[in-house]
């Protein structure tokens, strides 16, 4: 079996990048994924917002989302929600935003009437305070008609994790440090009081599985859910990570680091791409192509004017097909942030792949 | 390829290296690759002083190079503020021999056996503890007589290779060096050794960037004359391989004169694993294996990960029938060369590599296979594992034939 | 404050300077700002402490006034001067007869310079373009337009002086005494205020119209807008000009760690409701780039523009904006007018304001009837700034530590003493240029004579938010510690943020160019949403300004 010669490559490891890769690799071809860094996607809080569903396919969304379900499932990084009902999650600002899917320990997060909510803070902790996010969520939803109560409580971490005490470097600990897990999770339950939930700043680890997530729920006695801080964002980390290693135990070759260097095409066929590394680059060849960098796409086919024809090939602005085995992992409706338009494209291109005869795979 | 004036710009303070470096994840007081690189370097030019409290910490594994979404050289940043930081006299000391492998080497291969001897006893490594700052549970490895002279004759027509050995083969695994040699005449080709000096990583890592300019040069003298007769210069050492990828990690950058030799080097080295992959995808790997029934784990050294080629021997490994052979996919073993060997970094050193050993004890392999000599060392440090290079097991399924 | 001997309307250098000569000559004085800190032209140039070189060989009078100037500042105000000295340089399709004249007129003027030849300029800045053939070194500096308003505020305090931001004069009492009362507003809370006086300045740049107009007397003022990009790094360790006749994007300032290219000149309305066009950025890149050719494609963190308030005398036919001279206009409007009790000052530049406030308290203290003279180009602002040797407090890594005590002097001792009992204040929170939390959490301080009302306010005090990422990060927690001090409620400081933000990204949006778009966009992508639910409440954005 080549080394370096692969049924589909991806280019771009953003949502829509892994979503190809993934249903690349679940239809049988030798995938490889190419990318720099880990994309947008972790820049967010770690969810997909409701706004711009209405100007994507509910059908194609549908099937989308429910690819991506049965993938982060696979994975042990377990989504939350559907598109008929989205929820309000709080934002770092402490107000709501409709959000289709989020993890679920940051869909915990959503105010439900009547909830005694408990809003944990952790003493030192930087770019967190309980106390203002309890105030302008209780505002929120009081705005919004729902009666829930949040209470404003801190706790304190016993390990020197030096200062400022940051959520990475308690996420950190949290992956490395079981005893460090028990002693978080009896904390919480202390503060936790009469209230029917916790929230906490998103600090659970960039590693944690579901499963590890739900354990650690059961020790808190408490459902707790996690509430977007700076970035780095770590419930989104945690979703990459997940993905990714999940990808890689399903045999995804993973080229991480370097750029594209440039796509081979001739005579309207894709050949496969060299990548730029230290040294002389290493040259991947492709019987297909998925584009899914995002801005860079551009870039790539040497033109920032390109449209796709029905079957998401790349065409020029003058209707000239640049290549018929590379599929574009792109969106026409202005992206909305952190919206489901990535995992969408990712999915319409990965449903596009069409087996041969010069398939790699056994 | 990676300009570091037009890195600092790239920049977008998105924290994303700082999650991937191994010593963030376990030192509470390290600030992280995004402040020690990027940020601190605006601060240079604005011309404040830095302190460079936590420079040495940095393992220059490349894992936020790697990470960065933008190509920002912060290792290379990170490397040059080494440069100028001060150290206490005994780390001074030590370090000035850390940096210099190839003399040590020079050194304790008069009398191999004598310096192995020294090196192995108690009160020695206790005096060594103090003296020098130098961990006493840390095993040395052994020295051997150098000698490189290859057993085997390689075919009339075999494709000429010049092999950039290493100081750890060339003093310590001489015997891996002549394995080297034999595989890839099994595989058609001639090698002959360079006269190459150490590479220079340990220099970089140890702040020494005269030091590691003047092995560059030395070593691009030495290899050019080759380069240029259009000979391929091979590494097995993954850190080797990477330093003579990035001219020399860019230590030399100032002078335009060395320009044109580097990157002919940069082009023309090769991994042996990433030869022999392109040689097999080719269809002319020596395939010549016998059954050979060894259950593997595989370490992916961090500088063969910051070389961009993939994984060449897991997947060239994966061809031998018998092996089974999985990928522990665990991030930096932790050692890091000369850094595992410091006092006040190896409880450091330990913890980066406490999840590798945890995966290794999950999986349960025979062995483990590596081609880092270093991470070798790390890993028979924190497991009760044999660790093996890919090349002897390669070997193996040769010579079982 | 009920009453006082004298209002000054306009809180930027020169109003700045004016309240500070005043103090130190005994007279009370409120000065009233209506935005925060230099608002106006002071806080929207370069910072470029001229030498005189610019002027040498059209206006040697100009030129001869920034040299005394120049060297006076750098004596009284050295904690707010960078001295980086500048460089003239030529480049080889410049007319090498300037080079020459300009040689003799610096002799003239007395500025003091050396010529360079290419290889000994190239060696001192390896970014200038291999068009440079030769330079002549000269006394430039960069000036922290900030910290030296700051600075000049904090002493006129010390002093006796008092000052309020977020004031604006709404109306002036007039009776047969002449002005003789000031209305102003609280733009924040919308209190009314009103103080006695017996002498207005107006000193208030381009809004000095305006002021005029509210004693019904016209003061013709021509706002020139001149726009200037903010370059991430330091491209050159001196000031560098374009050795030729003045003209746009000739001059790339080392500002901290960031360098500032501009500029333009163009004749706008007013000094509100400034934008600035792509044609003019690309202009000022591609003429800069002839300099410093990295200019072309270096990463720009924002675009800002200012007016220049230029008085046009009731003589003057010149038509460009540079043509007008920017030598300054003091009118006395009692001679002028027939109003007593005021005084306007007009034109002039940065490097000069000292001069101009000497100008109007001379004026101000006759009509007052105090004797004495100025005294403030021989006192220190900061009086023991040069004796002040700070030894090492090691709380923090050193070049966070430089900083804050360049920006606070002998109060930095009073914050390493708060770090000392409360380890947690040695957070670096603005990652991008070093500001602790300590100073953070100083800004909102009561104790701090020249606290922040906002969050651009704490940037203009400490430089938070000047850095790569605009804010994105450390803005939130600066509004966090807003919150935390008890000035604002979680509503209000949601609010400031947002307002924040958007003036923030407003100066990105016109520098979209390279990975600045990037940076851009991770803001929007952490805050988008949460802006935009906030201005649905009713957030306002202040300061409408670029």
């Amino acid at each position: 079996m080549p080394i370096q010669s692969f049924d589909v490559v991806v280019v771009g490891a953003g949502i829509a990048g892994l979503t190809a890769a993934a249903m690349a690799r679940q239809q049988g071809f030798d995938t490889a994924l190419v990318a720099t860094g880990p994309g947008r996607f972790i820049y967010g809080a770690g969810w997909f917002s409701a706004d711009g569903n209405k100007d994507m396919d509910p059908e194609a969304l549908e099937k989308a989302i429910g690819l991506f379900r049965q993938m982060t499932d696979e994975a042990d990084c377990a989504f939350a929600g559907n598109l008929r009902e989205p929820q309000l999650l709080p934002t770092l600002m402490g107000d709501f935003l409709p959000v289709t899917l989020a993890p679920f320990t940051l869909w915990n997060a959503a105010p439900s009437a009547g909830a005694r909510i408990a809003m944990v803070g952790i003493e030192g902790l930087t770019g967190f305070d309980e106390n203002f996010m309890a105030e302008r969520m209780q505002a929120a939803a009081s705005g919004l008609g729902i009666s829930c109560v949040y209470k404003a409580r801190r706790i304190n971490i016993s390990r020197d994790l030096g200062l400022p005490l940051t959520p990475t470097r308690l996420a950190n600990c949290f992956d490395n440090d079981a005893a460090f897990r028990a002693e978080l999770a009896a904390s919480l339950s202390a503060v936790a009081g009469d209230c029917d939930r916790i929230l906490l700043p998103s600090v659970l680890g960039f590693q944690s599985s579901g499963t590890q997530l739900a354990q650690f729920i059961a020790a808190v006695g408490t459902q707790v859910g996690e509430l977007a801080t700076l970035p780095p964002s770590v419930a989104a980390m945690r979703v990459q990570n997940r993905l990714e290693h999940h990808l890689r135990n399903q045999g995804v070759e993973f080229y991480r680091g370097f750029p594209v260097r440039r796509l081979l095409i001739e005579n309207r066929r894709c050949t496969g791409l060299e990548i730029d590394g230290p040294g002389h680059g290493t040259t991947l060849h492709a019987q297909r192509l998925i584009l899914a960098a995002g801005s860079a796409n551009g870039a790539l086919l040497g033109t920032a004017e390109f449209q796709t024809d029905e079957a998401l090939h790349p065409v020029t602005s003058n209707g000239a097909l640049v290549a018929n085995n590379v599929t574009l992992a792109t969106t026409t409706a202005a992206a909305q942030h952190c919206s489901l338009a990535p995992l969408l494209a990712g999915f319409l291109a990965g449903s596009r792949m069409e087996r041969t005869e010069e398939s790699y795979a056994a | 390829m990676r300009h570091e004036q037009e890195n600092l710009d790239a920049c977008l303070k998105c924290s994303v290296c700082n999650t991937a470096c191994p010593v963030y994840r376990v030192m509470p007081q390290y600030p992280g690759p995004k402040y020690l690189g990027p940020e601190l370097e605006r601060m240079r030019r604005e011309g404040i002083p830095t302190d460079t409290r936590y420079v040495e910490y940095c393992l220059g594994c490349h894992g936020c190079d790697v990470a960065c979404p933008n190509q920002v050289a912060v290792s290379e940043m990170i490397a040059e503020a080494k440069a100028t930081h001060h150290k206490q006299p005994i780390e001074a000391l030590r370090d000035w021999w850390f940096a210099r492998p190839a003399l040590l080497g020079r050194l304790l291969t008069i009398v191999p056996s004598v310096s192995n001897l020294v090196l192995s006893l108690k009160p020695v490594r206790l005096l060594m503890a103090v003296m020098m700052r130098i961990n006493a549970k840390r095993v040395f490895p052994a020295y051997r007589n150098p000698d490189l002279k290859s057993k085997t004759e390689p075919k009339a027509d075999a494709q000429h290779l010049i092999f950039f050995p290493g100081c750890s083969i060339r003093y310590n695994t001489p015997d891996l060096g002549r394995d080297v040699i034999r595989l890839l005449e099994l595989n058609g080709y001639s090698v002959e050794v360079a006269e190459t000096d150490c590479c220079g990583v340990p220099a970089l890592a140890n702040g020494d960037i005269e030091y590691a300019r003047s092995r560059a040069r030395l070593n691009l003298d030495v290899l050019s004359r080759y380069l240029r007769a259009g000979a391929k210069v091979v590494t097995t050492c993954s850190s080797c391989g990477h330093m003579l990828k990035s001219g020399f990690g860019g230590v030399l950058e100032n002078e335009p004169d060395k320009a044109e030799a580097l990157r002919m080097l940069a082009e023309n080295t090769r991994d042996v694993g990433e030869l022999l992959s392109e040689q097999s995808d080719a269809g002319k790997l020596n395939t010549n294996f016998a059954e050979t029934p060894l259950k593997l784990a595989y370490h992916a050294p961090c500088h063969l990960r910051s070389q961009g080629i993939g994984r060449p021997w897991y997947h060239l490994l994966g061809q031998i029938p018998g092996v089974s052979i999985t990928d522990l996919d665990a991030g930096c073993c932790g050692m890091s060369g000369t850094y595992g060997f410091k006092e006040e970094k190896y409880g450091i050193s330990m913890a980066i590599g406490s999840t590798l050993f945890k995966r290794i004890a999950e999986t349960a392999p025979q062995m483990v296979t590596t081609e880092c000599a270093t991470c070798r060392m790390q890993i028979e440090h924190g497991t009760t594992l044999t660790t093996i290079h890919p090349v002897e097991v390669m070997l193996k399924a040769y010579d079982r034939h | 404050m009920e009453s006082t001997q004298v209002v000054i309307i306009g809180g930027g250098a020169t109003g700045a300077g004016i309240l500070w000569d005043l103090s130190l000559r005994g007279i009370p004085a409120l000065l009233l700002e209506q935005g925060d800190i230099a608002n106006g032209a002071t806080g929207r140039c370069h910072g470029l402490l001229h030498s005189g070189g610019r002027y040498a060989v059209k206006d040697a009078h100009a030129a001869a006034e920034c040299l005394k100037e120049n060297l006076t500042l750098k004596r009284i105000a050295a904690h707010c001067v960078e001295d980086v000295g500048g460089l003239f340089v030529q480049c080889a399709q410049d007319d090498a007869a300037f080079f020459d004249q300009w040689d003799r007129a610096a002799d003239a003027t007395g500025i003091e310079h050396k010529f360079l030849t290419a290889d000994e300029t190239h060696a001192l800045e390896p970014n200038l373009s291999d068009d440079v053939v030769g330079a002549f070194t000269c006394p430039d500096a960069h000036v922290d337009v900030f910290r030296l308003v700051l600075a000049n505020l904090e002493a006129a305090v010390a002093r006796g002086g008092h000052y309020a931001t977020y004031s604006k004069v709404t109306a002036l009492d007039r009776s047969d005494k002449g002005i003789c009362g000031v209305h102003f507003t609280n733009t924040r809370s919308g209190e009314e205020h009103h103080v006695r006086c017996e002498v207005v300045v107006n000193a208030s740049g381009g809004w000095a119209e305006a002021t005029a107009a509210l004693a019904g007397i016209h003061v013709p003022v021509r706002c020139d807008k001149g726009a200037l990009l903010v370059i991430n790094h330091r491209l050159a360790s001196h000031v560098i000009n374009r050795c030729r006749k003045p003209g746009d994007g000739d001059i790339l300032v080392p500002a901290g760690p960031v360098s500032i290219l501009g500029t333009s000149s163009m004749q706008v309305p007013g000094p509100e409701g400034l934008t600035i066009a792509n044609e003019e950025i690309a202009a000022l890149l591609r003429v800069g780039a002839e300099m410093v050719p990295e200019l072309a494609d270096v990463r720009l963190l924002r675009a800002f523009c200012g007016v220049r308030p230029l008085y046009v005398p009731p003589t003057a036919t010149g038509s460009g904006g540079r043509e007008i001279s920017r030598g300054y206009a003091l009118i006395d409007h009692e001679n002028n007018d027939g109003v007593r009790g005021f005084v306007s000052i007009v034109g002039g530049k940065l490097t000069t304001y000292r001069r101009m406030a000497e100008a109007v308290s001379d004026c101000v203290a006759a009509k007052l009837g105090v004797q004495g003279e100025c005294k403030t180009a021989t006192t220190l602002l900061r009086p023991n700034a040069s004796t002040h040797h700070h030894k090492r407090a090691d709380l923090l890594p050193w070049a966070a530590e430089e900083k804050l005590v360049n920006r606070l002097g002998p109060n930095a001792d009073q914050i390493f003493a708060d770090i000392k009992r409360r380890p947690e204040l040695a957070e670096i929170v603005c990652e991008c240029e070093l500001v602790t939390r300590a100073e953070l959490e100083y800004s909102f301080s009561q104790d701090n004579p020249l606290s922040a009302q906002t969050i651009n306010d704490v940037g203009r005090r400490t430089r938070l938010g000047f850095g790569p990422c605009q804010g994105t990060y450390c803005g939130y927690k600066a509004m966090l510690a807003g919150y935390q001090s008890g000035k604002w409620s979680a509503e209000q400081a949601a609010r400031e943020f947002a307002t924040y933000l958007a003036e923030r990204w407003k100066g990105q949006a016109f520098v979209q160019q390279g990975k600045q778009a990037e940076q851009f966009d991770i803001g929007h992508e952490l805050y988008a949403t949460a802006i935009a639910s906030t201005e649905k409440q009713g957030g306002k954005d202040a300061n409408s300004i670029l």
